[in-house]
């Protein structure tokens, strides 16, 4: 059940933070309750969080957190398929949960279902080669006809060719925004944001009516990787955005996966194998890489 | 059965490399000490309150706070996420501190003067939690359960963040010619790694080296820490490099 004064608070207390937000979602996190935090009963067991703890409640009084209740039930109002969660919710992505800069907000349009965690983000430029873009549809497709989640960011290239992809297999896929949840960009993939809306999930961490600007999208990257079990990267050259996506998700303990191609070609995939990613040469390799990560095993053996 | 390098292997970029013995790197815990010293402040203080501290620490990562090796080591244990995140945390952590003592065995002995007889842990300051998440996560490992043994227990005097003593923890039985590994999760000041470590060189064991699995860094502390964050932030960590060696023969 939502519970939207908690919610409210949540924004408040967001709008209010000097700190990144992920920092706010660990203090509410902790504390289990925004309003424990806002009324100044919560802790920190850093000095850090102990200083960011006062400054929130220096910031937010309880007129703000009665005029974001009305705010966000104007918003939500205008767009009825659009949902708010929270990290306190249970309804908050299980994968996402588990990476430490996770947004402490997100608004969903359609579902996301329990089934959506096992799920791959398929990544790779806007300027795809013609082979690249068939090689990320076949691949969404074929995850999707075998009930894995694609997960992707909605942009041009690689992108919109793994979300069609998985349409096209018959399965669900998931489109992490740049912009805000009411937005489309590039506008080209306005159709295909309905789509996904039907069959999967479109979700944002910004604010509806935010355009795409340039520092939403590295935000954006971090919610892809953390939405997924792992990424695997189609077609990236060592200065696209899709190699930072790569690192992202090295840094978050995810599971990178490497196309064999991309591997030959260039140099920084290489050496990311070297960093705990993995070459991958069919859909049964990441298959076998997903259900292991997924299953935790009550015993380990050296070798 | 899935193998500690399988889950190991891909959290390689949640670490952070150790540095190796040089100048600005703190001699005993691999921190960052003020300018002009050879130990840093947090080691001297800690060192220097207990009668038989261990002066070799080895750590398997640096880590900053927040930072997603911090969210592993913080909620294996803190009892804030469902069981089911912090099974995961758990066989993610140990499967860390496995892979690198089953990789740098060879050069901790060396370093710490012979192979040990024994692993064991610093109990936890809150008795209440029972059994210590890292006792449990090292029984998940044959390997390690077989090395493993409790020897210390809560002592009479409280341990504070810059307070090591030697009455902290005390050993649970005599150990003359036992040679300990002393392995914990975290490293912040040392005081309380050091204090198990004096506990057990009174009860007669020698303490070949601490190995915790991070060692916390700070960058904003000043401007040495941020320099020397950001340092080891541009090297690339490996397991098959530990910070005993900068190029380790395995």
């Amino acid at each position: 059940m939502i519970d939207r004064r908690e919610q409210a608070a949540l924004l408040a207390l967001t709008e209010a933070s000097p700190a990144p937000w992920h920092e706010v979602a660990d203090l509410v996190e902790d504390a289990g309750s925004v309003m424990a935090v806002l009324e100044g009963t919560a802790q920190s067991y850093t000095q850090k969080g102990t200083e960011l703890l006062a400054e929130l409640v220096r910031q937010t009084t309880p007129a703000m957190v009665d005029s974001w209740i009305s705010t966000i039930e104007m918003t939500l109002e205008q767009l009825p398929d659009v949902s708010l969660i929270t990290v306190l919710d249970p309804e908050y992505p299980e994968n996402l949960r588990r990476i430490y800069n996770r947004p402490p907000f997100l608004f969903v349009r359609g579902q996301l279902i329990d089934e959506d965690n096992r799920s791959v983000a398929v990544v790779g430029t806007r300027r795809a080669s013609p082979e690249g873009r068939k090689r990320a549809r076949f691949l969404a497709t074929a995850l999707a006809q075998r009930g894995v989640t694609v997960v992707s960011g909605l942009a041009a290239g690689i992108d919109t060719s793994a979300h069609s992809g998985a349409l096209e297999g018959g399965g669900r896929t998931v489109a992490v925004m740049g912009t805000g949840i009411d937005r489309t960009y590039p506008a080209d993939n306005a159709a295909l944001a309905e789509r996904i809306a039907a069959h999967g999930a479109l979700i944002s961490q910004f604010w509806p009516g935010t355009p795409p600007r340039a520092t939403n999208f590295p935000l954006r990257n971090v919610v892809t990787s953390g939405m997924a079990v792992g990424t695997v990267v189609i077609e990236a050259s060592g200065k696209s955005g899709a190699r930072m996506q790569a690192r992202l998700a090295l840094e978050h303990g995810k599971r990178v996966l490497l196309m064999k191609d991309l591997v030959m070609q260039e140099e920084w995939a290489q050496l990311y194998e070297r960093r705990g990613a993995k070459v991958v040469e069919s859909v049964e390799d990441i298959l076998a890489v997903l259900d292991a990560e997924r299953s935790v095993p009550t015993a380990l053996q050296l070798f | 059965m899935t193998s500690v390098a399988e889950i190991a292997i891909p959290l390689t970029g949640i670490c952070t490399t150790v540095p190796d013995p040089r100048a600005g790197v703190c001699l005993i815990c691999r921190g960052c000490p003020g300018p002009g010293y050879d130990v840093c402040y947090a080691c001297h203080h800690a060192t220097s309150q207990v009668s038989l501290p261990c002066s070799l620490v080895v750590p398997i990562s640096l880590y900053e706070i927040p930072s997603q090796l911090h969210k592993f080591l913080r909620h294996y244990k803190s009892g804030k996420y469902p069981a089911a995140y912090q099974n995961d945390f758990s066989v993610r952590v140990v499967s860390i501190l496995a892979y690198f003592v089953m990789k740098h065995t060879e050069c901790i002995a060396t370093s710490g003067g012979g192979m040990w007889d024994l692993m064991t842990t610093v109990p936890s300051s809150k008795p209440q939690i029972g059994v210590h998440a890292l006792v449990t996560a090292i029984q998940r490992v044959g390997a390690l359960r077989k090395q493993y043994e409790p020897l210390l227990r809560l002592g009479s005097r409280p341990v504070g963040h810059l307070q090591a003593n030697d009455r902290a923890f005390d050993a649970t039985q005599r150990l003359e010619g036992t040679r300990v590994l002393l392995i914990d999760d975290t490293y912040t000041t040392g005081a309380t790694a050091q204090s198990a470590a004096s506990a057990l060189a009174i009860a007669g064991a020698t303490v070949v080296a601490i190995l915790p699995i991070g060692r916390v860094i700070n960058p904003s502390f000043n401007q040495e820490n941020k320099d020397y964050w950001e340092r080891q932030r541009r090297m690339p960590f490996s397991f098959d490099t530990c910070c005993l060696e900068s190029v380790d023969a395995g």
